[in-house]
């Protein structure tokens, strides 16, 4: 029997053991017209709502006192120049609710196209992709994400695209956007174009050419996963309590992808990335809470190879890192606690004799990660790259 | 009213059976299944008026129990660190429903595909959908949606392949 038979028939015989109550049961009942109920109720809320709004507009449209909002105030910005260390080609750059990022491109020493972005500040990512060698095609849509940074949105996606993709469409369950890709600049080494969007979970990823047809479609890529999210063998690798807080690090095992989050009563973070380049030597993840900044995780995967990580404090001090190996994985993780969720340093990786540092993120965040704008709290991230 | 409550009942007793299997076959679970489906008619409730073919009724829930699924297992994850931390340990165990028998390898193996995989096997294997049909449900092309199966029964070949040995 083949197995698209196999499945018909296990479907029947699953399907053929479960069945819905006979009549709609009363608690459906019950719901349905609390629902219906809700509705009435908000429909009244937000006519109210709607009369008193329009009074307002209406008191500030007659007021005399009115005087024309200077442009400082409108949160509109000049571009700000480009963080120093930027790495690679500066290929596209703009702003997203008035804060700047920048999206940069280059070659690895192992021939992968690497796509970072940086947001102010410093923070930001980057993805190196397996396929997109120099000379090779690659993929048509080139998927990276960053997340956990609050202050803008939940995830932000970026990436390279060939260069005949115009649009993506970045759908989700009940939205879909448009975004325009971005050309590289004139004289670019790279023969692409680039996008970044700002946004939650995405389910599809569509790019459209010129003619506005479909050419390219990014469907279960593991980036658009929310960690975990159809990576069934997902594991609680450690948790504990720190400081009066539970804390869970968890992974996923399924394959070379990389899909890790850090979850806190705090806050946490986390994603997927495709598997990293031979060069990677390790995640540094950040999560710096206002309430408790004196007790600040630092987290991330490392290649299984990996020896010892530490934190090098700006103050001599160092921090030892506890590595989790779990069984049948294709990564190491590991997390430790600084007394500084601002402090100025780096993350050490140690592979035999080889040492790689990547900085901490938080202290290069706006304000050094202390100004107004993170009073909600601050998860950043970055990866350490052996050069 | 009575007349909306009557429509509801129709509904129900059209398609309740295989909105609540669907749900069983996406989930691997009959409690969450009986709760995916309650969810959908109450769902479904604020929308009979619009709905004037019997026949999309069906076609709503169907979509609808699909959505409510994906959102289910995007939540999963806050779930599951609460079970952690009750010291029911989870690590090293793969994800599946209380009701999936030890002894049906294939039924666990489809449990363990990426949701969208799954999906894609259960409209075109179970609910016998086309592919353009099957795709309309899960929102994408129809392209999409061929990759989605490929790549699903690539994942169960291989898997019952190393199982076997």
């Amino acid at each position: 029997m083949s197995i698209d038979q196999e499945l018909r028939l296990m479907f029947r015989q699953r399907a053929d053991e479960v069945r819905a109550a006979p009549v709609v049961p009363d608690r459906t009942v019950r719901r349905v017209r609390m629902r219906k109920a809700l509705w009435t109720g908000s429909a009244i809320v937000f006519a109210a709502v709607a009369v008193v709004g329009g009074a307002l507009a209406l008191r500030n449209v007659v007021s005399t006192d009115a005087a024309p909002v200077p442009p400082a105030d409108r949160k509109v910005r000049e571009l700000p120049s480009p963080p120093e260390h930027l790495q690679g080609e500066l290929v596209a750059t703009g702003l997203h609710d008035g804060a700047p990022w920048w999206i940069t491109a280059r070659f690895d020493k192992a021939g992968a196209l690497c796509v970072g972005v940086t947001l102010e500040g410093g923070v930001g990512g980057e993805g190196c992709g397996v396929g997109s060698e120099t000379g090779s095609p690659g993929e048509p849509i080139g998927v990276n994400t960053f997340s956990g940074y609050a202050p803008l949105a939940p995830t932000v996606y970026y990436g390279e695209v060939r260069s005949d993709i115009l649009a993506l469409d970045f759908k989700a369950e009940d939205v879909t956007d448009r975004i325009e890709t971005l050309p590289a600049p004139p004289g670019s080494d790279f023969d692409l174009r680039f996008y970044i969007y700002f946004g939650g979970q995405v389910d599809e990823i569509v790019g459209f050419n010129a003619a506005g047809e479909t050419v390219a479609e990014v469907v279960d890529h593991p980036s658009l996963m929310a960690p975990g999210f159809g990576h069934q063998i997902e594991e609680v690798v450690a948790s504990g309590t720190r400081a009066g807080s539970d804390w869970t690090l968890t992974a996923a095992q399924a394959s070379d992808d990389l899909c890790y989050t850090f979850d806190t009563e705090d806050g946490g973070g986390g994603g997927c990335a495709t598997e990293p380049g031979p060069a990677w030597r390790g995640d540094v993840n950040q999560s710096a809470e206002s309430k408790h900044p004196d007790v600040a995780p630092v987290w991330g995967a490392i290649p299984l190879r990996t020896d010892d990580v530490r934190v090098l404090l700006g103050d001599g001090s160092e921090v030892p890192a506890v590595i989790f190996r779990p069984e049948g994985h294709n990564y190491a993780y590991y997390i430790t606690w600084i007394p500084d969720a601002f402090a100025a340093g780096e993350v050490a990786f140690r592979i035999g004799s080889e040492s790689t540092t990547e900085p901490l993120c938080a202290s290069r965040a706006p304000g050094g990660g202390r100004g107004k704008g993170n009073r909600h709290g601050l998860t950043c991230a970055s990866s350490a790259v052996h050069r | 009213m009575p007349r909306s409550r009557a429509t509801l009942g129709e509904v129900y007793a059209a398609h309740a059976d295989s909105a609540k299997r669907l749900a069983y076959l996406l989930t691997g679970d009959r409690e969450l299944a009986e709760d995916l489906t309650q969810d959908a008619f109450v769902k479904l409730a604020g929308r009979l008026g619009g709905i004037r073919d019997p026949e999309a009724s069906g076609a709503y829930l169907r979509k609808t129990v699909v959505n409510l699924a994906r959102s289910h297992f995007r939540h999963r994850r806050v779930e599951r660190a609460y079970l952690d931390k009750e010291g029911k340990t989870i690590a090293g165990r793969p994800v599946e429903g209380p009701d999936v028998a030890e002894a049906d390898a294939l039924w666990k193996l489809v449990l363990r595909l990426p949701y969208r995989q799954r999906c894609a096997v259960v409209l075109r294997y179970y609910e016998d959908l086309s592919e353009r049909g099957a795709a309309e449900v899960l929102d994408c092309s129809v392209g999409a949606l061929k990759a989605l199966t490929n790549r699903a029964m690539e994942n169960l070949r291989s898997s019952v392949g190393s199982e076997a040995q």
